[in-house]
């Protein structure tokens, strides 16, 4: 490494390079340029005494921890994605004729409890003292798929959507300052607690946004926040529908017929949400958009069909049978959760 | 009740989208203005490329537009809320590094070295750490130095048509160093890496200029009698740019 050789140039080198800049006030020495090594130019090698290399050797390491950093958001996330589908899927099981409506969303509830417990947390660690948008797009991914899983969790479990600001209240954390350690137990996202937060950042989005940084409350306590992009969010409402159609059409399936209009009404006020927004600067926003419309015109097809022919079926088979309405629901998608009845988990 | 939710959910976002198009609207107002005076810097150092004698001048003048500049970040820091830095840096990246580019072209030809971070962001005014405010990205920092070896290659060239033989040799050091400074960072598959495999072109640029000066016997180091002469390629001229 031969480091002391090089570290006692160090100083004059630096502060040549720097322009006497304030960089190491110990090296009042001579004003070298970059040209300094020039002597010693022939060696082929790093010249270490350089000031050019001294400081991007300072770059570099910088560069290394933004993208690890990076690369650790990154990990969280996609473990985010795939337990938020994994959670998706258990709700999709929910099925009245078995009754089962209760354990599955008590089940997806402690799932995503879980979410928010361990890798949000991370997250949010991360997160702490850095600015919260340089590394929002590592993340924005596993979130859109978080707030479609718990959307779709609240939905089906019969609750409101909730407001960003809620869900934001849920990824804010306050944890010991000792050497941040995984504590479970202590940072169960308590509603009373952070309740009057919610107030003070309502009407006010961008009060939400400094809690990147560290607040220490008292001595000893951190606030870590895994910032919730608006943005996000209502992307991940934008995902939401195509699972509503999917529920909207298996509630054809298992003869909830009434359900299927519940849906489609949350879909079309869904729909005329994101109508509504003027100028959100994304390109995903209009993907979303026609994906969303894509599935809000299947579901008001299913709905034409029952209220069309639903009268004929019950004439068919004497009531809402599975087999009367696959005959004449003519739709892909419904034939596939038929097939699937009972084996679908 | 879903509906009454859901439309609550999206008037906040589009308040939300308004209030940050109105910042977005004062951030640019100041962008342009700074990128008004970032072009009048540039404007000023092109003179390096067709005389000599009034690079000092012209550094001066690019100072004085620094100057402006630097005002200009300061409304742009007090602008941007603490911890948004990120949030809204599509609207100056591209403008600081050419302003970097800038700076570092004036220190390099007033001193001779490579302008540091510190230095570069102390004469816009910024912090160097994020956690301090208002800073100057190290990606931004990297790309302008970037763009100051591709100028200082054309550079190069300049300085023989205008007779000084010296000076290619000279930035010749500095962009070899400036090479194996890149050499040390890991760089990602990023803009900043594309920025970087085009330096390659201007390393080799300058060292053709170098090896075409050698092989007349033009460079003056030691041998300055032969280089007078300047007879057509002779032995004790033959060492070459490594």
């Amino acid at each position: 490494m031969s480091q002391n050789r090089g570290n006692r140039r160090n100083h004059h080198g630096r502060s040549g390079g720097r322009g006497g800049g304030g960089g190491s006030g110990t090296g009042g020495g001579g004003r070298r340029g970059g040209r300094d090594g020039q002597n010693a130019g022939s060696a082929v090698s790093l010249d270490e005494t350089n000031p050019i290399i001294q400081s991007f050797r300072g770059y570099a390491r910088e560069l290394d921890a933004k993208h690890d950093r990076h690369e650790r958001i990154v990990k969280c996330s996609r473990d985010i994605t795939i337990e938020s589908k994994r959670i998706i899927f258990l709700l999709h099981t929910i099925d009245p004729r078995k009754n089962n409506d209760a354990k599955v969303c008590e089940e997806a509830k402690q799932r995503l409890e879980n979410l928010f417990r361990n890798q949000f947390f991370v997250i949010a660690k991360e997160l702490r003292g850095q600015d919260a948008y340089q590394y929002a797009r590592a993340y924005t991914h596993g979130m859109q798929e978080f707030i479609e899983a718990y959307s779709f969790y609240e939905y089906s479990s019969g609750q409101d959507i909730s407001h960003w600001h809620a869900v934001q209240e849920k990824l804010r954390y306050k944890h010991d300052a000792t050497p941040p350690v995984k504590q479970e137990s202590t940072n169960e996202p308590n509603d009373s607690n952070t309740a009057p937060v919610i107030e003070s950042s309502d009407g006010q989005p961008e009060t939400e946004s400094p809690s990147a940084t560290t607040t220490d409350n008292n001595q000893g306590t951190l606030e870590s926040v895994c910032l919730l992009q608006p943005l996000d969010f209502v992307l991940g409402l934008g995902d939401l529908s195509g699972e509503i159609m999917r529920k909207c059409i298996n509630g054809l399936g298992s003869g909830q017929v009434d359900s299927c209009f519940g849906h489609c009404r949350f879909m079309q006020d869904l729909y005329r949400g994101f109508l509504s927004v003027s100028s959100a600067r994304s390109r995903d926003f209009s993907h979303k958009m026609s994906t969303l419309r894509q599935s809000l015109v299947k579901s008001e097809n299913v709905c034409y069909n029952v209220t069309m022919r639903g009268g004929e079926a019950a004439k068919w088979g004497g009531g809402p049978s599975d087999e009367a309405f696959a005959s004449f629901v003519g739709n892909a998608n419904f034939e596939a959760a038929e097939e699937d009845e009972g084996v679908y988990f | 009740m879903q509906n009454t939710v859901v439309k609550g959910i999206f008037d906040n976002f589009n308040e939300y989208l308004a209030k940050e198009q109105e910042l977005r609207t004062e951030i640019r107002d100041i962008v342009r203005d700074i990128d008004q005076a970032a072009k009048e810097a540039a404007i000023a150092l092109q003179v390096i490329h067709s005389s000599i004698s009034d690079v000092p001048a012209a550094c001066a003048t690019a100072r004085t537009h620094f100057e402006v500049c630097r005002a200009g970040y300061v409304k742009l820091a007090a602008l941007i809320p603490i911890g948004q830095y990120y949030r809204y840096n599509d609207h100056w990246h591209y403008m600081t590094q050419r302003i970097v580019f800038l700076i570092a072209l004036t220190v390099y030809l007033e001193k001779g070295f490579l302008v540091s971070r510190d230095t570069a962001a102390e004469i816009l005014g910024l912090c160097v750490e994020q956690q301090d405010g208002f800073h100057l990205d190290i990606e931004d920092y990297l790309m302008g130095v970037l763009q100051l070896a591709s100028e200082l290659s054309r550079y190069a060239v300049n300085s023989v048509i205008l007779g000084d033989f010296e000076k290619p040799l000279t930035i010749s050091k500095f962009v070899a160093d400036l090479n194996s400074g890149f050499r040390l960072l890991n760089l990602k598959n990023d803009s900043l890496r594309k920025r970087f495999d085009a330096l390659k072109y201007d390393v080799k640029k300058i060292e053709e200029i170098v090896y075409d000066i050698s092989i007349r016997g033009l460079r003056n180091d030691g041998a300055a009698a032969t280089a007078t002469v300047a007879p057509p390629p002779t032995p004790t001229t033959q060492e070459t740019p490594k």
